[in-house]
């Protein structure tokens, strides 16, 4: 962070509109690459991206920094609310209305968004780490699993789930170079 | 408590990944501001997931930007309230409430209990009312029936007088010619020991004929019938009556007039 942590927090508190865009200009990206590659279509992904920075605004008061970063509370708020939009009714209906009328459009623009978020994914740290340890990571970080959605979904014992993030955040700690 | 091992176990991962129930939260909250190495820890795997997730930024649409200020124009307060405060609160408020209706209970047992005792009493009193009416009535006919013999003209009326030995005793007998029935009323006699029984005679031609033996009573009294008389007199026998009269003991007599 550039500016101390806690004055931003007390200008956005204070309803102070430049630090929101502050927040956005630091943030912005990093929240969108998560909520892109959960929701995996761009008009629901900058959706999602809207509400979670007005919600981060009117709900700036719940953040309590004793239990964590901002950082960590909005990547959960957003986390949730793109979670919530691919299971939202909305998807489900388009999902729908894709099968029956615009089959062919919608497997192109599919494929199209799918593609971009393919080749966003690539990470070049997460390359560095043992093939199973990336899985785990990109899973619960970048895609919004939990661990045992991972182990339920992947056959992976909970255990193992845990062990191989333990890992993974030793080695991408020093890779990240955090101190 | 062991720092390394709590560390191993992957919480604080799960903690900032937002996967804990709000209780495993409040303990973790707990440990970490009891011990600085777990502060430590958990900043640095919040610093490593920030930079991992930074590394993967998108770059959203310009004009997103835009949107984003302009919507969040009018800030809403959302006051925050705190689950633990809320539990408190809740159970406080279910404390009062289970005491508010464990007194309504108490109190309408109470009434309940006091109502039926009430209940049974008002039914008592009833009974102890209808048994009253009941004699009442029955005392209310035979005065009725009383009247009819006194009232009716078939019957003679025959005073009975107080002899010397007995000057304040005093009686009355009705007496139907036609029927042969014969009441009789007294007025006033004198208290006897419970051995003796007055007894009321007809005189026939001179003969006392035996009309029955009585006690003292202010009903009127159904006696013996007799076709005819001449006059009725009093006298005091031994309990059960004699069948001829102790005239010594004579208490009242009455002719018959014409």
């Amino acid at each position: 962070m550039l500016r101390q942590e806690n004055d931003l927090i007390e200008q956005l508190r204070a309803g102070d509109k430049s630090a929101l865009s502050y927040l956005y200009d630091h943030y912005g990206a990093a929240l969108y690459g998560i909520i892109i590659r959960i929701v995996k279509r761009e008009e629901w992904a900058e959706e999602v991206l809207q509400d979670a920075f007005l919600k981060i605004w009117n709900r700036i008061d719940l953040y309590e920094p004793e239990k964590g970063r901002l950082f960590t509370w909005m990547l959960n708020l957003t986390r949730n609310l793109a979670i919530d939009k691919t299971r939202s009714k909305e998807i489900t209906y388009a999902q729908k209305t894709d099968d029956i009328h615009e089959l062919v459009n919608t497997i192109d623009r599919r494929e199209q968004t799918e593609m971009a978020v393919a080749q966003i994914g690539l990470i070049p740290v997460l390359n560095q780490l043992p093939p199973d340890q990336k899985f785990i990571v990109e899973h619960l970080y970048l895609k919004g699993y939990t661990q045992s959605e991972v182990a339920e979904e992947f056959g992976i014992p909970l255990g193992t789930v845990k062990t191989r993030l333990r890992s993974a955040m030793g080695t991408l700690r020093i890779l990240l170079k955090v101190e | 408590m062991n720092i390394e091992a709590y560390i191993a176990s992957g919480v604080l991962e799960a903690y900032v990944l937002g996967e804990l129930t709000v209780r495993e939260q409040e303990q973790v909250v707990l440990q970490v501001q009891r011990y600085p190495a777990l502060h430590d820890e958990l900043v640095r795997i919040e610093k490593t997931m920030e930079q991992l997730v930074r590394q993967a930024s998108v770059k959203p649409k310009p004009h997103l930007k835009d949107n984003v200020l302009q919507s969040a124009g009018a800030r809403i307060k959302v006051q925050p309230v705190k689950a633990s405060n809320f539990w408190v609160w809740l159970a406080a408020a279910s404390v009062m409430l289970a005491c508010f209706f464990a007194y309504l209970a108490y109190n309408y047992h109470a009434r309940w209990s006091s109502t039926s005792q009430q209940l049974a009493e008002i039914e008592l009193r009833n009974q102890q009312i209808a048994q009253n009416l009941n004699t009442v009535n029955l005392e209310l006919s035979k005065i009725q029936s009383d009247i009819n013999i006194v009232d009716n003209p078939a019957f003679s009326r025959v005073l009975l007088t107080g002899t010397n030995q007995a000057p304040d005793s005093k009686a009355t007998v009705f007496w139907n010619a036609s029927t042969h029935e014969v009441y009789l009323r007294i007025q006033h006699l004198q208290v006897l020991a419970t051995e003796n029984q007055f007894q009321l005679w007809a005189l026939i031609d001179g003969k006392p004929v035996d009309m029955g033996v009585f006690d003292v009573t202010a009903d009127l009294m159904k006696m013996k019938t007799t076709a005819r008389a001449d006059a009725f007199a009093v006298t005091i026998e031994a309990r059960g009556g004699s069948s001829v009269p102790s005239l010594h003991t004579l208490q009242v007599i009455g002719n018959i007039k014409g």
